[in-house]
This record gives C-alpha cells, structure tokens and sequence, in this order.
C-alpha cells in the first residue's frame, strides 16, 4: 500500500538559530532534535550566521475548567498550549509567516488528589509539548528552498 | 575604537515611510506656499490669496488668505482656515499660529484625531506647543458623522475645557458631562481619556448588574498606568443588597522578579454581617546567592471565610473551593537541580458537600541528571516530603516519606524509528505519624521496574480532493515489566489513578505519584496515522489507536476496596484530531472495553469558524459513573439571519455599525439532568459605541445557584479599552472575539492632505 | 527695516551686446536681437530679442523675449548682501521709471544665499519691485476653459548658526516595558 519508512530528513539549510535560545521550553525541545545543526542566533565576532532562524514568538499555556457538577465542584479542566513560530531567513525575510500551533487535551479532576492531577497535568503538558515540536520539525522540513 | 559588540548597532534602511520627524530635519526643512497670488519680500512676510496652502513637514494649514511672517515665524490665516497636523485635522474661521512652536489660538474650530477618529468642535483653541492643545467648552465623541443636518452624536462629551495631549496621547476634561442620547449620563468634574490605544490612564467600561444575590450592581474600574513596567486596575463596585467592595490588581515587572497582587475587601458585607476579603499574589523571580541563582514561585491565595467562593463568583466563574499557598524555589546547576517547596491549603467547606482538604506538603527533591553520555540518560532523584492533612477527613495518619528514584536508559533515535530500553528502580520509606492498622508506624517498599519504547515511522504520498498530502503510520510498542510488591497497605499522599488517555498508556505506572508503583506484565500497541500537507507540513488530521494486553493481573490497587486489573486485553483507546481547514476542527479521545461494549471515558469536540467573530463550540464529555456533559458555546452576528454582508472596517473592529452578537455557553450535565453553567448575552456594536447584555447562572451547591444578569456599556476610544470586567466571556467561549481588538494605530500617512 | 535691492544700479550705465542692432525710429525704439546680454550695474539680462525705448524724462524700458524652447533671464545682486535674485520668463519687462521687473509666462524666481536656492517662486507672471523688494506672483486668471492657475513659492529658513552634530548611530536598550494589557 505504498508506506515505506521514513528516510533521512533533508533540511533546506546547513545551519539553524531557535529563539528564544534560553528559558523557553519548546524552543529548546527544537534544538534537541535539531541537534549539531542549531548555531547561536548572534554569533561572536568572525562567526558566520546560520542559514535560518525559527523564531518561538509566544508560548501561551491556559488552564480553563470545563466541566463543573451540580454542587460548582470542578470535575474537567482544559489544557491549552498555543505556540506561534516563524521562519525566516538570516537577511529577515520571512520563510514561515507567523502561524499558531494549538494542542487541547481534557483532563478530569477531583478535589481529594490535587498532588496527583499536578503531576498528570505535567504529563499532559510535556505529552503536547513534544507533539508540537514533532509538528514543527515536519513544518521546517517542508519548506524547500531558502530563496524567493 | 570600540570592541565590536559595544559598536551600536548599525540599523538598515527600511522602506516604511518615516512616522515621526526629529527636530534636525523639522529645522532644515523649507515652507511650500501655494495660491492663486502671491506678494511678499523676501525674508520678511509673504501674503498668499486664493485657496492659500502652506506646507512643513508634518503640518499642512489651508486657508482663502494667508500670511507668512518668517522672522517670527507667524502664521495668520482667514477664511475656512484648516490645519493638519501629523494627522490631527482642526478647520474654523480665522487661525493665529506661531508655525514652528505650535503656539496659537484657532476661532470656534471644529477637530478631528487621527488615532480613534474622534472628533467635535469648541469655541476656542489655544495651541500651547507643538503635542498640547486646549479647546474651550468643547464637544468630544467618537461618532461617525452621519450625512444630514440633524445628525446628533449617540454619546458626546461635553466639558468647560479640554486639554489634548498628542505627546502622551491622553485627554483630560474639566467640568465635562457625558451625554448618552441626549440624556445626561454623569457628570464628570475632571476625567482623563486616552486619545489612542496606548496604555494610559484612563476609566474603563462601566459594568451595570442585576442578581438575586448581589441586587443592583455597578461597578466603574479604573486603570492606572504607574510606570511602563508597573500598572494597577481599581474596581470599585457598588451592590445594593450588600454594600461596596473594591478589588484591585496590581502588576509589576521589575529586574529580578515579576507578578501579579489582586486584593478584593467588603467592609460590613450584608449577605452575612461581616468583614469580606481575598487576596492572591503570584510572583516569580530570582535570587542571586553566592552558590548562584535560585529561582523562585510564589502562589499564594487567601480568603475571609468558607462561602467566599459562592458570595464572589462573577458569570460564568467560580473560584475554586481549595485555595493553595504554594512556594518552590529551585537552584540548579550543571545537572543538578535542588527544589525546595512550601504548600499550605486553606479548604472552603461547606456543610452540603465536604470536601477532603488536600495534603499540605513541606518537600525538599534533589536530582541529578545526564543526558546522552555515552548514548546513555540517566537520573538519580531523593526526595524528602512531610505530607500533614485533617486525619478525620482523610482517614488516614499523616506522614515523613521519603523515596528514592534512579533511571537508566539507552535511547537509539533514527529517522525511520526508536527504540528506548529503560530500567527504573523506586524505593520510599514511611514515617507515620500513627498506626497503620496493620499496627506498623513505618513502611518501605522498593519496585524494580524495566521498560521498553519502541516505534516505526513510515510513509506514503497521497492525495485527498486535489490536495496532495503525506500520510504517515507510526506504529508503536510498549512493553512493561514491574514485579508485585504488596503497596495496598500504603495510604496514598500525592498518588491516584491517571486519566486513561494517549500519554499515560505508554507510562511505566498506571497510577500518578510514588505511593503506589503498579505492578505490571502488560505490552500496549498503538498506532497513529497523520495527514499532513505536503506543502506546508501542516498536520491536518491525526488518528489514533491503542490497546494494551496484560500477561498477568494487577495486584497493587489505589486501596484494598478497588478489584485489581485483570488479565487480557484492556479497554481500547481510540483518538481523532481533524482540522483539514482553517474553518473547523474536530478532536475526540474514547476509551471503550471491547468485553463489556461499554465506553468508560468519552470527549468529543468540534468548532467552526468561518470567519472571524463567527465561532460555534460543541462538546460531550462523559466519564462513567462520575459525569456526562454536553457544552455548546457560541458567538455569532444575528445580523446573519436577515442576511446582512459583513463590512470590514478595519482588523480587530467587528463587522460593520448597527450589528448584534449572540454570544452564550450552555453546560448541561445529562447525569444530573440539570444546566449546570448557563451564559446568554447580546452584544450590540453601534460604530462608537458598545453595550453587552449578559445572563448568567452558576451552579454553587446541589441545592443553590446565583443567577444574574449584567450589562456593560463602553463608549469606543473613549473609556479605555481592554480587559472588560466580562472577562469571562473570553474565557467561557474559547475563540471568543472582542469587538475592539486593542493595539494598530493609524499612520499619519493615512490622513494626508 | 527691509533689505533693499542693490540701489546702486539705478544710475548704472547700460551696456548692452548683441548679434545685430536695428533702430525703429517709428517706435522710436532700438531692437537688438541674437544672443543679447544687457548688464546695467549688477542687472544682467539675456534674451533672444530686447527692445529697448526711452522715454522723454530719459527712464528707459525693455522688453525681452526668449528663444524657442529658452526663456529670457534675469538676475540681480540683492544690496548689500551676498545674495542674488534670479528670474525667468517667456517675456521679461523692465521698467527703469517704477524700477521694476515682470516676469510673463511661466515665470519663475528664485533668490540664492551664495549658491544655494533660499527661496523661489512660480506662477503666470511675477513682479518684482525693486525699490520696496517686494515681489507679486499671479496665477492665469479664471478663464471659462480653466480654473485659476496655482502659484507656488518655497521659502527656506535661515541655516541656525549653531548646527546640532547628527544623531550618532541609534543605540537601542532592552525595554522594560509590560505587554499591551492584552486580556
């Protein structure tokens, strides 16, 4: 049925900069994967700029409760995490315009385990986190030329 | 010579055209005049008559008949004189103006400001420098002008005086009424506005509410702009059946730390005769020690009493009944991470559901941790936790635990797939503070645990209605070896089962926490397929499938009353996320046992969004034996049901004048077979002006609910922007719109003469 | 009190020279045409073709016009100061008894500060009056077919003695500024 295993991914680029370089955890989820690849974003004097930069402009995570019981307890709360990300060239022309990734997941919840739902909430998040960067990898990937 | 990282930096040319002119160019600039006629001597005056036009960079002045006095750079023009500046237009009869300075007086002029288009005319206007003007007894509003001589502005204010300050961008009125349709709204001794979307000081939209607890409720907030990096918002709110209560909030950014202080306090509330308050304080930062940086958290909430949460609940909100007080201070360095960590509950209880107050925790965890030396990643974690708690409510004595964590694995990652051996071995120690009933006061249990994550990634080319797509199948293997260590006799502190979703049924424990380490002889198989674009890498559809197989039964169970886990294939996962364009989405996860051919744990989603403000949220959720829902949210122009074509005015600003919007939230719960959350509102969007109607009724006991119905009336650019105290529409309806987007300001460019 | 224009040109003898000269005694006036150049103090004047008349009390008067595709010009030095008043025109008047140029069709005028362009001025015809410096631009009047003609002028200020050093290159800082209050 015409599947076959994934091959090498080729990268339209040598070198690669993510931003923010420090403090942000999808960013640097990205570098992992994008292993010897990633270069600084300012390299010190004398050293050549990377080929592109992906830039994590926002990562917002929201906590909304979704599900109430009749007597106001909250049973269901919503995880969210938005990361908006661009792509752009080293002289600053856009490659990805600035486009948003949205992960939800539900998760139940009850007022006697609230230490154990902040561990599942972690879970869930690093669970999302990790399918955000393998979308954002195959969204690097896919563009195929650096120039206009 | 500078070293070059501090050359400043060398900025390049940009082709936008240039908003502000520094005062070098503004100096050296010439004078264009235009005319019919002109007569003049060089250096002295220059008198142009017939649709006379005078030019400087940044300020046009059109006039019949103007003249120009260079040594003293006066301007003096008559005749329906109109003045353009950066945008700012002012028009009247005769104009005074010493050009460069900006100082001058225009005769009953009428103006226009580039930012929020408003406008009005007055009797006078004093030119005070090149930002600030004053127009006495003057009208401002931000209404449109209708064609027609009769045309009344919907809201103007009229004031003895008013100071406009383009520099700052915010107007300040003395003596000034606020019409609303000709009726006089309230009188406003000195108010200041801001002129553009800019963050200034300024009074907020004014929310009215109706509410059987509450009665009549007003409440006027007040934004106060501090500093750039500090600001405050000050809610007082006026309730008839209660009294007054101010809430506050206070943010702040400073270098080291950051955070959010929000106070509320009723003096004398006379829903229950006493003194109400409430306070939360978020911060985090960081604190230079000698052994390096540590950062830090600090959660901390705090109310009066236990019916805070139900007495204070805006629509569609409730405050939750477990209030933490949270700090954490971790210090890492080098692969160690040391986490220090303080958390105190405060528990409303309410005698009609008593809640089991959660743990108070006092931990200390230290880890260190390496990844890929040698291909290997490997952690060792202690931990230290003093879990305290009311023993009558929880049942069980409080406890000194102590565990032990230690992980190896070897991961060997390729494009074509992984696969991730691992070996964990937890051990934890008890020190109870009574006796079990099995009469011990300590415990210790020690659980080897070996793991191995495997997957394939394969794919395909394929196309779907002239979209050509790469379709992938990843399929997966899990496999799970823990021996049987009796656990059921352990209390748990921070342990309970985990939801049974895609990320925990490739976890080594069913359960989340270190009391309870389930004992596990099981593989779990999933696949996933995912559509992506081809183009883009966009992911536009994502199924999913898994199943686990137990070779043995769980034995270990959260307490001795729950029957273990049996042999045998568990309850299959199944998941979907499609949203193959921008216009809708659907995301569903169920859980179904294929023995009993029942479904444990359904969530199913869609949205549809065709365009902006136009978002229809639908969602079931059902966890057996514990809740059944189904949540419709919704915001969408009833002016689609007569058909009216949307008129774009501009990004972020509705669809176009005289436009209603249904926006609401239903929560019913099937199980109960009761609406549990209800939010139904309109939202009229007259051009310059915006008024919310919204009711809402909240479920806060079996028996009770407050219901209430609340109305908001914001004049556009003229009481600030933002946060509208019906925050919660935002957060009720996900995608949710408002109808004035903050931020965008018009270039002068857009207004040029 | 104004700046005059250089008065000394008034009693100036007027030199004139030209391919051919032709005296119309009807008129009685002295044509030269071809390449004229007429200096009379600083007043310089070019032309294709000039008229020059007298009158009984001896003022003179000339009328200059311009070769196709090149119009006549006229430039003075301003009295006293090291500024001079150009002008063009398709025909160019001087009136030595009211002392006074006019500039008809497509005129234009500029004043220099040395060689830079201080002020200028254009429309259907200027007068300058050199007594009282004051100069008079008109645009074609309102005819049926068309609306007023537009005159413009641009008149640059006084170059600041002190003149501010240009901003050194922008240096930027980190900004501690909150987010917009974005809900």
């Amino acid at each position: 049925c015409g599947f076959k295993l994934r091959g090498k991914q080729n990268f339209a680029f040598e070198t690669i900069a993510v931003t923010p370089e420090k403090g942000a955890a999808v960013a640097s989820e990205l570098s992992r994967y994008l292993g010897s690849m990633v270069r600084p974003v300012a390299p010190a004097a004398g050293g050549a700029l990377p080929d592109v930069i992906v830039d994590i402009l926002g990562e917002t995570r929201e906590k909304v409760i979704v599900a109430l019981n009749a007597s106001g307890q909250v049973r269901e709360y919503q995880l969210r995490i938005k990361v908006r990300f661009r792509m752009r060239s080293s002289e600053g022309r856009d490659l990805i315009a600035p486009t948003d990734i949205l992960q939800e997941r539900d998760i139940s919840f009850n007022e006697s385990a609230v230490l154990a739902k902040e561990a599942e909430e972690a879970l869930l998040y690093r669970d999302m986190q990790s399918d955000i960067v393998q979308q954002l990898l195959r969204r690097i990937a896919a563009v195929k030329t650096l120039e206009p | 010579q500078e070293t070059p990282d501090e050359a400043p930096l060398t900025l390049n040319s940009s082709p936008r055209l240039q908003e502000g002119i520094d005062q070098a160019q503004r100096d050296a600039a010439p004078v264009f005049l235009m005319g019919e006629q002109i007569t003049g001597r060089p250096d002295l005056e220059t008198i142009v008559q017939g649709q006379a036009e005078m030019r400087k960079p940044g300020t046009v002045i059109k006039a019949d008949r103007l003249e120009y006095y260079a040594p003293d750079d006066q301007a003096r023009a008559s005749g329906n004189v109109r003045i353009n500046r950066n945008g700012n237009v002012f028009e009247g009869p005769s104009l005074d103006l010493k050009v460069e300075a900006f100082e001058g007086t225009f005769e009953s002029p009428t103006y226009r400001f580039l930012q929020n288009d408003a406008h009005g005319n007055a009797s006078k206007a004093e030119f005070i420098d090149p930002d600030r003007t004053v127009v006495r007894n003057a009208t401002y509003t931000t209404c449109r002008r209708k064609p027609g001589p009769d045309w009344v502005p919907d809201w103007v204010l009229r004031a003895a005086d008013i100071e406009f300050d383009t520099g700052e961008d915010v107007g300040v009125a003395h003596g000034a009424y606020l019409y609303f349709k000709d009726t006089p709204l309230l009188p406003v001794p000195a108010i200041s506005f801001p002129l553009s979307d800019a963050r200034k000081s300024g009074v907020m939209p004014p929310t009215i509410g109706l509410g059987d607890v509450n009665g009549t409720e007003l409440s006027v907030p007040y934004y106060w702009n501090i500093a750039p990096n500090r600001d405050a918002t000050v809610t007082p709110t006026v309730m008839t059946a209660r009294g007054v209560t101010v809430a506050g909030e206070f943010r702040y950014l400073e270098p080291t730390y950051s955070g959010v202080l929000r106070a509320n306090y009723m003096p004398s509330d006379k829903l229950r005769s006493a003194d109400r308050w409430g306070a939360t304080l978020n911060q985090t930062g960081n604190l230079g020690t000698d052994l390096g940086n540590v950062a830090y958290t600090l959660n901390l909430n705090r109310v009066s009493d236990d019916n805070y949460w139900s007495d204070f609940s805006s629509i569609g909100s409730l405050t939750s009944r477990t209030l933490a007080n949270d700090m954490q201070a971790t210090w890492a360095r080098s692969g160690y991470t040391v986490t220090g960590r303080s958390l105190k509950w405060q528990t409303l209880q309410s005698s009609s559901s008593v809640i089991t107050p959660p743990y108070d925790l006092t931990q200390l965890n230290v880890q260190y941790s390496q990844l890929n030396d040698r291909g290997f990643d490997w952690s060792l974690q202690g931990d230290v936790s003093q879990f305290e708690s009311d023993k009558s409510l929880t049942k069980q004595p409080n406890t000194q635990r102590l565990y032990g964590l230690a992980q190896v694995s070897r991961p060997f990652i390729a494009p074509e797939g992984y696969i991730t051996p691992k070996l964990q071995l937890h051990t934890s120690i008890y020190q109870f503070d009574s006796t079990l009933n099995n009469g011990n006061r300590s415990a210790d249990s020690t659980v080897p645990t070996f793991s191995v994550d495997a997957g394939l990634v394969f794919e395909r080319e394929t196309a779907w209605r002239d979209r050509d797509l790469v379709q992938t199948l990843e399929p997966r293997l899990f496999y799970v070896r823990t021996p049987y260590r009796n656990q059921s006799y352990l209390p748990n502190y921070d342990t309970a089962a985990s939801d049974f979703n895609f990320a925990s049924i490739f976890t080594e424990n069913a359960y989340v926490g270190h009391d309870k380490i389930s004992d596990n002889n099981l593989v779990t198989f999933g696949l996933t397929t995912r559509f992506l674009d081809a183009q883009t890498g966009e992911q536009l559809a994502r199924f999913g499938v898994a199943q686990r197989y137990r070779f043995e039964d769980q034995l270990v169970t959260l307490n001795s009353t729950t029957s273990p886990a049996l042999a045998g294939w568990s309850d299959v996962m199944l998941g979907a996320g499609v949203n193959f364009s921008r216009q809708w989405g659907l995301d569903s996860t169920v859980q179904y046992n294929p023995l009993t051919a029942q479904s444990s744990r359904v969530t199913v989603g869609a949205r549809y969004t065709p365009s902006p403000y136009r978002v229809f949220n639908a969602a079931y959720r059902f966890q057996r034996d514990v809740s059944e829902q189904i949540d419709f949210s919704w915001q969408w122009p009833l002016n689609d049901l007569w058909g009216d074509a949307d008129q774009f005015t501009g990004s972020g600003k509705g669809l176009g004048e005289g436009r209603y919007y249904a926006v609401g939230r239903l929560n019913y719960s099937l199980n109960e077979s009761r609406m549990v959350d209800t939010l139904l509102g309109v939202e009229y969007d007259a051009g310059c002006w915006l008024a919310r109607v919204v009711v809402g009724r909240v479920q806060t006991s079996s028996t009770s609910s407050t219901s209430s119905i609340k109305f908001e009336l914001e004049f556009v650019g003229f009481t600030r922007l933002g946060v509208s105290p019906l925050q919660t529409l935002k957060s009720n309806i996900s995608r949710y719109q408002n109808l004035r987007e903050t931020g965008g300001s018009n270039s002068r460019f857009s207004n040029y003469d | 009190e104004g700046i005059r224009a250089e008065k000394a040109d008034r009693n100036k003898p007027m030199n004139v020279e030209s391919d051919a000269l032709r005296y119309d005694d009807l008129k009685q006036v002295s044509v030269f045409s071809g390449n004229v150049v007429l200096t009379k103090g600083s007043i310089l004047i070019r032309g294709a073709q000039i008229e020059v008349r007298q009158d009984p009390e001896g003022y003179q008067y000339g009328l200059v016009t311009g070769a196709p595709g090149k119009q006549a010009f006229f430039r003075q030095k301003r009295d006293g100061l090291d500024e001079f008043i150009e002008g063009e025109g398709d025909t160019i008047e001087y009136d030595g008894k009211a002392d006074t140029v006019r500039f008809i069709q497509k005129a234009q005028m500029r004043r220099l500060r040395g060689a830079t362009v201080a002020d200028e001025v254009t429309g259907a015809v200027i007068m300058y009056e050199n007594l009282t410096d004051r100069f008079t631009v008109d645009g074609t009047p309102k005819t049926a077919a068309a609306p007023a003609g537009r005159v413009r002028a641009m008149l640059t200020p006084k170059a600041d003695p002190v003149t501010t050093p240009p901003a050194a290159g922008t240096v930027l800082k980190p900004t501690t500024q909150i987010e917009k209050a974005v809900p």
